[in-house]
């Protein structure tokens, strides 16, 4: 039962996909009106699967590393809703959904059991702590999905025509909004650490690592901002960022000992 | 010839450039990188690190300033965010204290110190003493009893047993019943009978009576599973599986010069106590040793720079992400 979580709205997801797939095939708007809808509600119905989890295990589904690749699908589609809802991008919705597909497929490596939670993870912080990170990671995510159609479809594009441009103003929208989230979650934990164990920074191998990859995405902006690094250029320091997330979230779990071998 | 003041000015700009930013950023990420990789070096404590960081807050104080009439407020207010928290970090650094109690049950302290690498010893105006330390968990503990036949090959584990029942081994004549289970087995030689040390699982034992011709009983040991098996027709091995620990709590109270008790409270983790100016932290405990419990003793009067710094940080990026901006706006991209 409790793998439900994961595979319904994989289901959907994957659903979407498909309509998305055929809306390119056929150039069809309505079969993407169709997937956009595919999407949203496999993301309602994943929330209510989240507060289901919730309710079943008593604490919030966010204590190990199966439960916040579940955050971190459900933060992609939610970034993507709000970019999508604040501007008019229409094209994005097949590798939003293969992203999220591609997360929750990994979610499957995991043990999905209800655990309870060990001492240090019983407090509110908890939750607040997961969800901005996770919110933090699918937006710089979602930013490297851009990234990946910007080289593919705009690499040697000149950055004043209309379709690049738009794309790489919102690649940059997407990545000042992990920017800030991500600064959020470690903010959160180090606020955590601080009440937990009297210790705001312990330079502890996942905080270490969120603050490189905070910084390198401040770089990043800055490179973009002060030496014009727009475009093409921007789209790989985007990438190369991802690889950064992904050594944050998942390498120092397995490489390397710390305080989050648990997450 | 080059002037006093245009030499100061060049190497103003120099502060202030953004070369010097990306220098900087870029030799701290690889400090980072194989300050994670390389732990045992301890680069985070090492005078040039702290450099490094030095180096880029002057880097972004100079670079606010020179850049003053162009920089966007969003952007300055992000830039006050940061150097307030590494300014944070050097009051903690400088003048933040942090020890480490080791108490058992009954006993007090008042001065705690860290390992060699830290100079930071706590003397407290006062003495604090454990009270009493627990330990709760999420259920019970487990037993599992397995028999293994040394010629037919088969295994068997009766899983889940309880104390004062029998339990037939399926497939098998044989019956188990499980009479007494003692957590930490010992002998008392004065009067020859079996007691347990202490409540604390450090040597599981159970007893069984293995029903076949004829009944034995035996002591089984989670920790010694090949005694008294030479008499037995079958292997059978006892597995003690401990209830996971929900949580660990010590009573603690502030004793004062005069011996009176002026504080008391229990803490545990995520719950610390506040008393003159210091906060207590329940950190940690030793299984093998029970009525132990080790609490970290902080001061730090950085803490509120650093939480003044994310406040300043989160609002000057989130004005930077939530301003209007006109770029992505009702454009097209299919």
């Amino acid at each position: 039962m409790t793998a439900l979580t994961a595979n319904v709205p994989f289901g959907m997801y994957l659903a979407a996909l498909l309509v998305f797939g055929v809306s390119y095939v056929v150039s069809s708007a309505s079969w993407k009106k169709w997937g956009e809808i595919l999407l949203g509600a496999g993301w309602v119905v994943q929330t209510a699967l989240m507060i289901w989890r919730w309710q079943v295990g008593g604490r919030p589904p966010m204590a190990n590393q199966y439960e916040s690749l579940l955050v971190l699908s459900w933060g992609v589609i939610l970034i993507y809703g709000c970019l999508r809802w604040s501007t008019t991008i229409s094209g994005l919705g097949f590798w939003v959904a293969a992203c999220s597909l591609l997360i929750l497929a990994s979610a499957s490596l995991f043990d999905h059991s209800i655990q309870p939670l060990m001492p240090a993870l019983q407090s509110n912080w908890l939750l607040y702590h997961v969800i901005v990170i996770m919110v933090g990671y699918a937006a710089l995510a979602l930013a490297a999905v851009m990234a990946g159609v910007y080289l593919v479809c705009y690499r040697n594009a000149n950055l004043k025509e209309e379709k690049a441009k738009a794309l790489d103003a919102l690649m940059f929208r997407a990545v000042t909004l992990g920017f800030l989230f991500l600064v959020g979650g470690i903010i959160l934990g180090s606020v955590w650490a601080n009440e937990a164990w009297g210790s705001y920074w312990s330079w502890d191998p996942k905080e270490t690592w969120s603050l490189i990859t905070w910084m390198y995405y401040a770089v990043a902006i800055h490179l973009r901002r002060t030496r014009g690094w727009m475009g093409a250029r921007f789209a790989w320091l985007v990438l190369v960022g991802l690889a950064f997330v992904i050594f944050t979230y998942f390498g120092v779990n397995f490489l390397l000992v710390g305080l989050h071998s648990y997450a | 010839m080059m002037t006093i003041r245009n030499r100061v000015y060049e190497v103003w700009k120099g502060l202030a450039s953004l070369s010097l930013f990306f220098w900087l950023s870029g030799l701290l990420l690889v400090a980072m990188v194989v300050g994670t990789l390389a732990p045992q070096w301890n680069l985070y404590r090492q005078w040039w690190f702290a450099g490094l960081l030095g180096g880029l807050a002057v880097n972004t104080v100079a670079c606010v300033i020179h850049r003053w009439k162009a920089i966007r407020w969003p952007s300055l207010i992000s830039h006050v965010g940061i150097l307030s928290i590494l300014a944070g970090a050097s009051v903690t650094l400088i003048w933040g204290e942090r020890g480490s109690l080791a108490l058992m049950e009954g006993e007090a302290g008042e001065c705690c110190g860290r390992d060699a690498q830290q100079a930071m010893t706590v003397h407290l105006p006062f003495k604090v003493r454990l009270k009493k330390f627990w330990l709760e968990h999420y259920g019970e503990a487990k037993h599992a009893v397995r028999l293994a036949h040394r010629t037919e090959g088969w295994t068997k584990t009766l899983e889940s047993v309880v104390v004062g029942k029998q339990y037939a081994v399926e497939g098998t004549p044989y019956k188990v019943t499980v009479k007494q289970f003692v957590p930490d087995f010992m002998i008392d030689l004065a009067s020859k009978s079996i007691q347990s040390r202490s409540s604390t699982p450090r040597n599981p034992a159970l007893l069984v009576a293995l029903e076949a011709s004829p009944t034995q009983e035996v002591w089984l040991f989670a920790k010694y599973p090949g005694m008294h098996q030479e008499s037995l027709p079958v292997e059978v091995a006892y597995e003690y599986r401990p209830a996971q620990v929900k949580q660990f709590k010590s009573q603690v109270e502030v004793v004062g010069e005069d011996g009176k008790v002026r504080h008391e409270q229990t803490i545990w983790v995520n719950q610390p106590m506040k008393y003159a100016g210091y906060t207590f932290y329940q950190s940690g405990y030793d299984p093998e040793k029970p009525g132990l419990s080790v609490v970290e003793v902080a001061k730090d009067p950085g803490v509120p720079v650093v939480y003044t710094g994310f406040g300043v940080l989160l609002i000057g990026l989130s004005l930077n992400v939530f301003r209007k901006r006109d770029d992505s706006r009702k454009e097209k991209i299919s």
